[in-house]
């Protein structure tokens, strides 16, 4: 299939001497220009799914491997992370681990440095990320003086200069405050509309990544255990009783549902909860 | 007290115009000044390289910092003084002996008020230092600032839990410090997992021939300095080592 | 009973901490909301003396913290930081317990007293000999929870108890502080995760810029939408809702009717 960009087939790791699968038979496609969220409790392994997708599993982290891991026509275990990397970005959970450099547009060209891009482009993809994220005004700035907010923007700008197809973000709102989370999310959404990326964030806060998204992916115990638009999976059993924090607005129109009252289309949000009832509710 | 060692030697995003010369130009100043302020015998050529240093400072704009750094440099200025007095009784070489020391911490201090690390860094490479451990050096002074923070919240955690430092003999002293080492070994261990697992995310180690994004280069500015400087610089030396 | 009285503090490097907070917190829930920066986590230093006040007083049960030392205060008010789990460093969980205990002056029969009462708790009786540092975050975090309701303080701080945090664990969390509330105990949670706090329905004292911006009810606090961009909040889902059906023909007679109907009604769904 072509269109898929992402494919786990009969996927299984297992982290040296853990005694069990991390990861356990995953069957995953996914497709160019998706947005896809994966949740789960703690533990379920969706960490150890994001780092087989650009390769530190396995070359970082030994372990078992069964299955294939296939990123945009590469087997991600015949290839080195550098190669995957400038296919897939990896945006880790806490931003302050992943700036190294005094200013932040030095930071942005660490990994065009590291993999030998020429100076020219280098500056060239430098200006054009700093300007797609919105953060000329931080060029000159040292990490101790952003907020956090804008050290999530800076990394994901690292990342970006790289030019590839994949974002992958590790629970990128954890630390934000709900206005920040919100913003961060637009520009998320903004990147994928301006470069036609594939988009794939772990996450605890539904809230706000829900809203971009077009599928989820539902996760507990090493597997997959249902992956579907994002209306549908939130409105089913399962992931509310794996502990995966569904919108209490979708909760409110599954329980009117329930108690037998015909309802308009699964609401993430109360503004579409108005919308989608518009007709019942002026009875 | 951390917070002066960090106001002294820290550098900021400030507006300097030192920082328009090329920093191997600084390098080189800054060891002019410190031989400069090495080398005196009488404590009157000893504050001709002070006085440059706090010149520079003005020029530079980092003034109130420099003299942050003076001021603490200066406690233990009077503390070497008065050892030197102590052993040799000899007031006047003792001065001298204090006003070296001060020229000698403002050399470096001018330095890394206006040098940032990243052009440090460029420096290093230049002299054909290993990118390894010019990365290494580099990280370990990024992540200074990061780690004060840490510990202090250890520390504050800790104190919540009952944790008093002042109390206690020797042996319970030293039994007190467990809870703070070692949360803090297993948090730098943490960090550092992660800025190896970013590292490797971006293709760190991955090409020999690594590209430089800023490449250190003369500017007429520098040269103009530099024939500014140099002779002003001899003459000071001569002066200096005549007497 | 904590009480803040014009209270201002300036850090080291001249920033702005807190400019005359005059308020008092007893038993029961409070939340302090605000932005990064507002001073919420100055705030509560002050709680148990890890900061004193430039400028005012505060007091802890009549004890003016500048004359008592942080670990005397600390045993009336518990304080656990974001990050708490960063605090732990034992052989084992009862290690870890008993840390403070001890410090705290129990004698060794009345700890492991203690240390049995809080495992049974939290249900982490068979964690006892376990290594902390071997847990899962959710189980650090209760961990910490134990470690600090241990030596049964007056007040519980919480800085951001739901980072990271499933919903179970979440859940968790906000049972215990019903629990303790129930206890007549005082709870001050600093949070941005706005539908945790609302299921507790607390006091909300929101912050900005060092001082406070407001104090009431959550359902005003949280409808007050100059106060939520402020403090770089949204507004709670269920609560939305009630002011958007507010704007068509509504059923309900008052805001709170609407939002305890419709709360009544999701959780029917669990």
């Amino acid at each position: 299939m072509e269109n898929e960009i992402i494919s786990f087939i009969d996927y299984s790791f297992s982290y040296q001497n853990s005694g069990h699968w991390a990861l356990e038979n995953i069957n995953l496609n996914i497709k160019r220009d998706e947005i896809v969220v994966i949740v789960g409790p703690t533990g379920c392994g969706k960490s150890t799914l994001l780092r087989s997708i650009n390769g530190l599993i396995p070359h970082m982290f030994q372990g078992d491997t069964k299955g294939s891991v296939t990123v945009d026509n590469l087997r991600v275990q015949e290839n080195p992370v550098s190669e995957m990397s400038k296919r897939v970005g990896l945006v880790f959970q806490n931003p302050e681990n992943q700036i190294f450099m005094f200013t932040v547009e030095r930071d942005i060209a660490f990994g065009l440095e590291n993999t030998g891009v020429p100076r020219l482009e280098m500056q060239k993809r430098v200006d054009d990320v700093i300007e797609s994220l919105g953060i000329g005004h931080l060029r000159y700035k040292p990490p101790y003086e952003l907020s956090d907010g804008e050290k999530h923007r800076v990394a994901i700008a690292g990342v970006l200069a790289m030019q590839p197809d994949i974002l992958v973000l590790d629970e990128p709102t954890s630390l934000l405050d709900p206005r920040s989370a919100i913003d961060l999310m637009k520009t998320i959404e903004r990147l994928h509309k301006k470069f036609g990326m594939t988009i794939l964030i772990v996450e605890h806060r539904l809230e706000f990544s829900a809203v971009i998204a077009n599928r989820i992916v539902v996760m507990n115990k090493g597997k997959i255990v249902s992956a579907g638009p994002v209306r549908e999976i939130l409105a089913a059993e399962v992931p509310f009783r794996l502990g995966v924090g569904i919108p209490p607005i979708t909760r409110l129109h599954m329980a009117l549902k329930n108690g037998g009252i015909e309802m308009g289309q699964i609401p993430i949000t109360p503004k579409e909860f108005m919308q989608n009832n518009r007709e019942k509710l002026h009875d | 007290m951390l917070g002066w060692i960090r106001e002294a030697f820290l550098f900021t995003s400030s507006n300097s115009p030192l920082r328009k010369l090329d920093p191997r130009i600084r390098v080189l100043l800054t060891i002019e000044l410190f031989t400069l302020s090495a080398l005196p015998n009488v404590f009157v050529m000893a504050a001709i390289p002070l006085a440059i240093v706090l010149m520079l400072g003005l020029i530079g704009n980092v003034f109130s910092k420099l003299l942050k750094a003076m001021i603490f440099a200066g406690i233990f200025s009077i503390i070497i003084g008065a050892i030197d007095f102590y052993v040799n009784t000899d007031p006047i070489r003792a001065i001298g002996v204090s006003v070296r020391f001060l020229g000698i911490i403002g050399s470096f201090s001018i330095f890394f008020l206006t040098t940032s690390p990243d052009e440090l860094g460029s420096v290093m490479k230049r002299f054909r230092f290993p990118r390894d451990i010019i990365f290494a050096f580099l990280t370990a002074m990024r992540f200074v600032p990061v780690l004060l923070l840490d510990i202090s919240q250890i520390i504050d955690a800790q104190r919540s839990r009952g944790l008093e430092i002042q109390k206690g003999n020797i042996v319970g002293r030293v039994n007190k410090l467990f809870p703070l080492v070692v949360p803090m070994v297993s948090l730098v261990l943490e960090r550092s997992n992660h800025l190896a697992e970013a590292m490797e995310s971006r293709a760190y180690g991955s090409v020999k021939q690594v590209s430089a994004f800023k490449e250190l280069r003369f500017r007429p500015v520098d040269r103009i300095f530099l024939a500014i400087s140099t002779p002003l610089m001899v003459l000071a030396f001569y002066f200096v080592l005549k007497f | 009973m904590i009480s803040f009285q014009s209270v201002g503090f300036v850090f080291q490097n001249g920033t702005r901490g807190l400019n005359d907070v005059t308020l008092e917190i007893g038993e029961g829930i409070t939340a302090i909301i605000g932005a990064n920066g507002a001073g919420k986590t100055t705030l509560i230093k002050h709680m148990n003396g890890l900061l004193v006040p430039k400028r005012g007083n505060v007091f802890v049960n009549g004890q003016n913290t500048k004359d008592a030392t942080i670990a005397q205060l600390s045993r009336m008010v518990g304080i656990l930081f974001q990050n708490s789990e960063r605090q732990l460093f034992s052989d084992t969980v009862g290690d870890e317990i008993s840390y403070g205990l001890r410090n705290f002056g129990f004698r060794d029969d009345q700890v492991e007293a203690k240390v049995d009462e809080v495992l049974s708790i939290f249900d982490l009786s068979d964690y006892r000999d376990k290594s902390p540092l071997t847990l899962s975050g959710g189980e650090k975090k209760l961990v910490c929870l134990a470690v600090v309701l241990a030596w049964e303080p007056d007040f519980l701080v919480l800085d951001e108890p739901t980072i990271g945090q499933d919903r179970i664990n979440k859940e968790r969390i906000e049972s215990l502080v019903r629990f303790l509330a129930s206890k007549r105990k005082g709870i001050i949670i600093i949070s941005h995760d706005v539908e945790f706090l609302w299921n507790l329905q607390p006091r909300v004292i929101a912050m900005s810029n060092g001082s406070i911006l407001a104090d009431g009810k959550a359902s005003h606090i949280f409808s007050n939408k100059r106060i939520i961009h402020k403090t770089r909040i949204v507004m709670p889902q269920l609560l939305e809702l009630s002011t958007l059906l507010e704007t068509v023909s509504n059923p309900f007679s008052s805001r709170d009717q609407a939002v305890n109907y419709l709360t009544g009604l999701m959780n029917k769904s669990s």
